[in-house]
């Protein structure tokens, strides 16, 4: 009798099952379609409509629309990463859950595959908003875009292992919902995506300095249009440290989380 | 048809949402937090930039309007998605086979709408003093802001349903609130205004009715001047009339 | 004030269902009638394909089939919630297409899945609906608290109806039903998910209603209910009407039980006199006689094999049911479409779902 298990290696469960969920990203072209729409709905809309509108103390050189572009970038990964973990509730009201969780995969492989296939649809997502920079005048650097790459992958396992945490406490979509409005949006908008943070009262102050976005976005703006107020280090560095103890309570919220 | 009698079912209607409200309050506060956190941060953040020329008012207080319109269009839109959970769970089927006309149904429930809608308005008028935005407390702007609200909400909630007959599913409906609600809300005068922007979103927000209903806000918020306001009122009677008869038509569209 | 347009209005609906007919008519008019009834959706499928039937004031009427023969889709056009292709269809002689409204004022419609209000109370829920079938204010508490003791929920009336059992809420839903005291009342698969003992309740439940004078129209695919309940049942197949008639008569038409005589030991095929009945079928140790009547036809049957000396290890009677009446007249088991049906409505909550 063939003993299936150690002819596997754990390189090719994690292929299986990362697979598995870019087959479902792939098949849901539609959300793809509207998740980008937004996006550029912001960028295009906004970005002209406050451009042409308001005058940015800061950066003035820039426009507003270039301005808000790195964030507009992060704002999709955001989105687009916290929603997968949304998925674990589809999967576990439809049972596949269960027929994963009984399969012989540890629980932390189960995780880091779905955390893989957050990644690379955020991925795809911003290699098209990127694109579309091209076309409001940002020009990158061959380095330039590896660091983007980089930062996409950070934020983006990150924040997948945030929406995977929540996912696996929540038993409905509404009370998911529920967390999105509470979590996710002021995530984004105190990010300092829309506007410079240095206007603001102290205790919003706070608040932007533990959100892992503020780096990201921070990072994105010094990669993509050389105006950042901290170095491209430091963000980065941020930004693991939030990426390794959100995938490590992800993991673990994954790993405790009731298959039913 | 008796019209007392139609009037009374869709009162009726209403009433429904109104106890379902006092069982159950969360949604009401949950639906806040994005409003809340436009008036607070977006408008703190820009009004101390000075970033905008915004007339005679403060960047806060010209947006507080804008704000409380939004949150209502939200409402209203996101209205069609509980009509469709309503007609996955069989409520609508049991609706529809009692002798109330279809009319005084989507009349009901767009009446439904905007009492959520209120809610959204009063409580932002409540924030907005907090942060001491100087509005007009006037009694009769008061009344009328509300009035327009209700107005309001019954438009795009009969909108919603009317579009709800057609797309049929929670999903589809979520994605054509994200759809309509965006760019509603930033292709109108409701964050800056109409005469700053380039002329081609100019000539978008002219066409949005967000823009007519944040005028109306406006003028009874900030300005006092009520010049555009019987106007605004009119566009806004005539399509929730347009709404409502059409998605009356098509609500049976729903069960198929 | 409004009370008195209330009672005026009540009387206008009365007046103007009396105005379709005189009185003489209302006796023998239908409680609902069709005439080459039709349901077709694009493609050209046919869910009700040219249905007559007449419903009589009073009676229990069942519609038995399996999924997807059209029962709902009969009780929809009914209610008013779809319009039928072409054919005619009448509620005590009203028109449905020209009436719909006072048609729906004489029905109590209890829909095949539970549509009560969750994030409302019992109480609630019967309030809402009494007002919407303009019930008057006076008559509405009593008959609200009369419905919830006569399906046994007043205890939990106050209580918000998404904590109640699958079989609370059924019952919640005949209340409802009742309240606007209908003269039809429809149940579309009745006890379908039931437990035992709350399908009994509602089984009484129906014959005591009927027993006050409603007139009931019921569709199952449940052979016991429909032979429990009904006087007269339509079997019901792809659209059609198979047969009509009522439970005991349909019966008959299989042509009589099933005598099985299980031997103790093998023995050659024996010839059976006719008298006693005519033999379906035999092998070594088991022979199947049909006789008209299962139980007279067991003590000469006994004799019979005593008299050849063979020795009989047990007899069975099988009186027809209602699945061989189905598969006489549809040609296909109804049991065996019930399971194809279960997995067919899980698929289809996926596919909705998502």
């Amino acid at each position: 009798m063939l003993s299936m298990e150690s002819n596997i290696t754990i390189f090719e469960k994690l292929y299986a099952l990362w697979l598995r969920e870019f087959k479902v990203f792939l098949r849901e072209r539609s959300r793809l379609v509207a998740s980008t729409f937004t996006p550029l709905l912001w960028l295009f809309v906004i970005g002209i409509g406050f451009g042409s509108v308001a005058t940015l103390p800061t950066g003035s050189t820039i426009g507003y629309q270039k301005f808000i572009f790195p964030g507009i970038i992060c704002m999709s990964i955001i989105f687009t990463s916290v929603f997968f973990g949304s998925y674990v509730i589809w999967d576990r009201k439809f049972d596949f859950l269960k027929s994963v969780m009984v399969a012989p995969v540890g629980r932390g492989t189960i995780f880091v595959g779905k955390a893989l296939g957050g990644m690379t649809s955020s991925l795809i997502q911003s290699a098209i908003l990127l694109l579309i920079g091209v076309l409001i005048g940002i020009t990158y650097s061959p380095l330039g875009v590896i660091e983007v790459i980089a930062i996409v992958l950070l934020l983006s396992f990150t924040l997948t292992s945030l929406g995977l945490a929540i996912g696996s406490y929540m038993q409905s979509l509404e009370g998911f919902q529920l967390i999105v409005s509470f979590v996710v949006f002021p995530l984004f908008f105190l990010s300092g995506a829309l506007f410079p943070l240095d206007k603001l009262p102290p205790w919003l102050m706070v608040i932007t300095s533990i959100d892992p976005a503020t780096y990201a976005v921070d990072a994105m703006r010094t990669v993509v249009l050389d105006i950042g107020s901290k170095p491209f280090a430091f963000d980065m560095v941020i930004v693991l440290v939030y990426a390794i103890s959100l995938g490590a309570i992800g993991a673990y919220s994954f790993g405790r989380m009731k298959a039913v | 048809m008796n019209i007392i009698q139609f009037l009374y079912n869709a009162i009726t209607i209403a009433e429904m949402e109104a106890r379902k409200i006092r069982h159950d309050t969360t949604e009401l506060w949950t639906r806040l937090v994005q409003p809340a956190l436009w008036l607070l941060i977006f408008g703190e953040t820009f009004n101390a930039m000075r970033a905008m020329s915004t007339g005679s008012f403060s960047y806060i207080q010209f947006i507080t309007p804008g704000i409380l319109a939004q949150s209502v269009l939200f409402i209203a839109i996101f209205y069609g998605i509980t009509v469709v959970w309503e007609r996955d769970v069989g409520i609508i089927t049991k609706l529809l086979s009692t002798p109330a006309s279809h009319v005084s149904i989507v009349l009901g429930k767009s009446l439904a709408a905007s009492i959520r809608g209120i809610f959204q308005a009063m409580m932002i008028f409540v924030l907005a003093l907090i942060l001491e935005v100087h509005i007009r407390l006037d009694p009769i702007d008061i009344a009328g802001v509300f009035a327009v609200t209700i107005l309001f909400a019954m438009c795009f909630s009969s909108l919603s349903m009317l579009l709800a007959s057609f797309m049929k599913t929670r999903d589809r409906m979520m994605g054509i609130g994200q759809a309509l609600t965006m760019p509603l809300f930033f292709a109108s005068n409701a964050i800056y205004p109409i005469s700053a922007m380039p002329v081609w979103l100019q000539y978008i927000s002219k066409c949005n009715p967000l823009s007519y209903v944040v005028d109306a806000m406006r003028s009874m918020l900030l300005s006092g001047s009520y010049e555009n306001l019987p106007l605004d009122i009119l566009i806004l009677i005539a399509s929730t009339v347009v709404f409502v008869s059409l998605a009356s038509v098509t609500i049976k569209r729903l069960l198929e | 004030m409004i009370n008195k347009i209330w009672i005026n209005y009540k009387c206008y609906i009365e007046q103007e269902i009396m105005s379709h007919f005189n009185s003489q008519d209302f006796e023998t008019i239908g409680a609902i009638e069709a005439n080459n009834l039709t349901k077709s959706y694009h493609g050209g499928i046919r869910a009700v394909d040219e249905m007559s039937f007449t419903i009589r004031k009073g009676e229990i009427f069942g519609m038995l089939g399996p999924n997807g023969a059209g029962k709902t889709t009969v009780i929809k056009m009914i209610v008013t919630l779809t319009k039928a292709t072409s054919g005619a269809l009448q509620v005590f002689g009203i028109d449905v297409t020209r009436s719909p409204e006072t048609v729906r004022g004489m029905l109590g419609y209890v829909p095949q899945s539970i549509s009560v209000d969750t994030d409302l109370t019992a109480y609630e829920n019967l309030l809402i609906f009494s007002k919407l079938f303009n019930v008057s204010k006076k008559e509405r508490d009593e008959r609200i608290t009369s419905s919830l003791e006569y399906m046994g929920l007043t205890e939990r009336a106050s209580d918000l109806v998404k904590h109640y059992s699958g079989g609370m809420m059924r019952r919640l839903e005949i209340a409802q039903a009742l309240v606007n005291r209908p003269r039809i009342l429809l149940l579309d698969e009745p006890s379908i998910g039931l437990d035992p003992a709350s399908k009994k309740h509602v089984w009484e439940s129906i014959k005591q209603l009927n027993r006050d004078g409603t007139t009931i129209l019921i569709t199952t695919h449940d052979m016991s209910e429909a032979d429990e309940l009904c006087g007269r049942i339509a079997i019901m197949s792809a659209g059609k009407i198979s047969v009509m008639g009522s439970p005991t008569e349909l019966k008959k038409t299989v042509g009589g039980d099933v005598v099985t005589v299980n031997l103790t030991s093998a023995h050659p095929i024996i010839a059976i006199p006719k008298e006693i009945g005519s033999v379906v079928h035999s092998s070594e140790k088991s022979i199947q006689i049909l006789a008209i009547n299962g139980e007279h036809a067991v003590p000469p049957i006994a004799d019979f094999f005593r008299s050849h000396e063979i020795k009989v290890d047990s007899i069975l009677v099988n009186k027809p049911n209602l699945d061989d009446v189905f598969m006489k007249y549809a040609k296909r088991r109804l049991a065996d479409e019930i399971h194809t049906g279960a997995s067919q409505e899980r698929r289809n909550f996926v596919r909705h779902a998502r």
